[in-house]
C-alpha cells in the first residue's frame, strides 16, 4: 500500500481520458486487462490554475521574475500541479525522490522549497532573481500561454 | 482556346519521357498528373520536372530526435558491452523545466558529435530504481562515462552550458 502511494501518478490507466489519475477503472475492465500504461498524467486544469496564481503571487512577493523562455515556466507550473494532484502537495518537479509521499509530508521540497525561501535559489528556473542571465522582466503568465507552450507534452 | 491546348500539352510530354527505364515512367506520369491541378498557363510555361532517381523512402522523417530514450536494461547492456565512444546519459523528468533546455542543448551536441559520442536519455519517472541506484537527486543530471573503464564517470547536476559539456567530453575521450 505504501509502495503504491510512493510511486508517482504516472501509472494512470488509459481507459478513460477525463478521469483523474487516482480513480481506478471499473472492476470489469480491471480484471480483463492487466496492462498498466505508464503515461504521465496531465494535471487537472484546476490545479494548474492554482499553481499559476501561486507562481505569479510568489514572484511578486519575492521580487523574482519568470524565465525569458516561458515554456520552462509553463512546464514547471504543470509539474507542480501534477504533484499537487497526486500527492496533495506541490513537490518540486525538478528533483528525483526516493519516497515522494514522505517528502511531501516532510515539506523541505514543497514549493516554495527551503532553498528558495532562504536564498532565493530556484533550480527549476521558475523564480529567477533579476541578476540571473535567464531572467525575463515578467511576473505574470496566462493560462493560454501555459496551454500553448505545453501542447505537445 | 486555352482549354483545347491543355489536353494537347498534357498528352505530348509523356511520349518523350516514356523512353527512359520503366520506374521513371510511372513517376513522371504521376508528376504530369500532379501538374494538371495547376493552371494551364504554368503548364505551358515550365516543362514538367523529371526525376532522375527515386527519392529516399523518408525514414529520416520519423526520427525526429537524435537523443533516444533508453530503458535501464538497455543502458546496463551498453555499459557492460564494448564501447569506443563516450556515453552521455541524461536523467530527466517530464515536468522538469530545465530538462527541456538541457534536451535542446543535447540535441545540438548530438548533431555536432554524431557518432563520436553516444547520447541517451532516461526518464526518471519510468526508471525509478535505476535513478535511485545512480543516486540521482537534482534534475537534470548528466553522467559522462568514458569508454576507458579505468576512468571515473563525471556527473553534473542542473543546467550546464554547452561549452562545458564539450570540454568534458573532449577531456574524457
Amino acid at each position: 500500500m505504501t509502495v503504491m502511494r510512493a510511486l508517482p501518478a504516472t501509472m494512470s490507466y488509459a481507459v478513460g481520458f477525463g478521469v483523474s489519475s487516482f480513480t481506478a477503472p471499473p472492476t470489469h475492465l480491471r480484471s480483463r486487462r492487466f496492462v498498466i500504461v505508464k503515461v504521465s498524467a496531465e494535471p487537472s486544469d484546476k490545479s494548474v490554475e492554482i499553481m499559476r496564481k501561486f507562481s505569479e503571487q510568489y514572484a511578486r512577493r519575492s521580487g523574482t521574475y519568470f524565465c525569458v523562455d516561458k515554456s520552462v515556466t509553463s512546464v514547471v507550473i504543470k509539474g507542480l500541479a501534477d504533484h499537487k494532484d497526486s500527492l496533495g502537495a506541490p513537490l518540486c518537479p525538478c528533483r528525483h525522490y526516493d519516497d515522494k509521499a514522505a517528502e511531501a509530508t516532510q515539506g523541505f521540497w514543497n514549493c516554495p522549497c527551503v532553498p528558495m525561501r532562504e536564498r532565493k535559489e530556484c533550480h527549476c528556473m521558475l523564480f529567477l532573481t533579476p541578476d540571473n542571465d535567464f531572467a525575463g522582466d515578467e511576473q505574470v503568465i496566462s493560462m493560454e500561454e501555459i496551454k500553448e507552450l505545453t501542447v505537445n507534452m | 482556346m486555352l482549354l483545347a491546348s491543355t489536353p494537347f500539352s498534357f498528352y505530348a510530354p509523356p511520349k518523350l519521357l516514356l523512353q527512359p527505364s520503366p520506374p521513371l515512367k510511372t513517376r513522371d506520369v504521376a508528376t504530369i498528373f500532379s501538374t494538371t491541378t495547376k493552371s494551364p498557363i504554368s503548364l505551358l510555361q515550365s516543362p514538367p520536372r523529371r526525376l532522375l532517381a527515386t527519392p529516399p523512402p523518408g525514414k529520416f522523417l520519423r526520427q525526429d530526435y537524435l537523443v533516444k530514450k533508453f530503458s535501464a536494461k538497455e543502458i546496463q547492456e551498453l555499459m557492460k558491452g564494448e564501447r569506443n565512444v563516450p556515453l552521455v546519459i541524461d536523467f530527466y523528468a517530464t515536468w522538469c523545466g530545465p530538462c527541456i533546455l538541457m534536451a535542446q542543448e543535447l540535441e545540438m551536441l548530438a548533431v555536432e558529435y554524431e557518432s563520436n559520442a553516444m547520447i541517451v536519455k532516461v526518464d526518471t519517472d519510468d526508471e525509478y530504481e535505476f535513478a535511485r541506484d545512480m543516486q540521482v537527486r537534482g534534475l537534470p543530471t548528466l553522467y559522462f562515462i568514458s569508454p576507458d573503464p579505468s576512468k571515473d564517470a563525471i556527473r553534473t547536476e542542473g543546467l550546464i552550458p554547452l561549452q562545458m559539456m564539450r570540454d568534458i567530453i573532449d577531456k574524457s575521450l
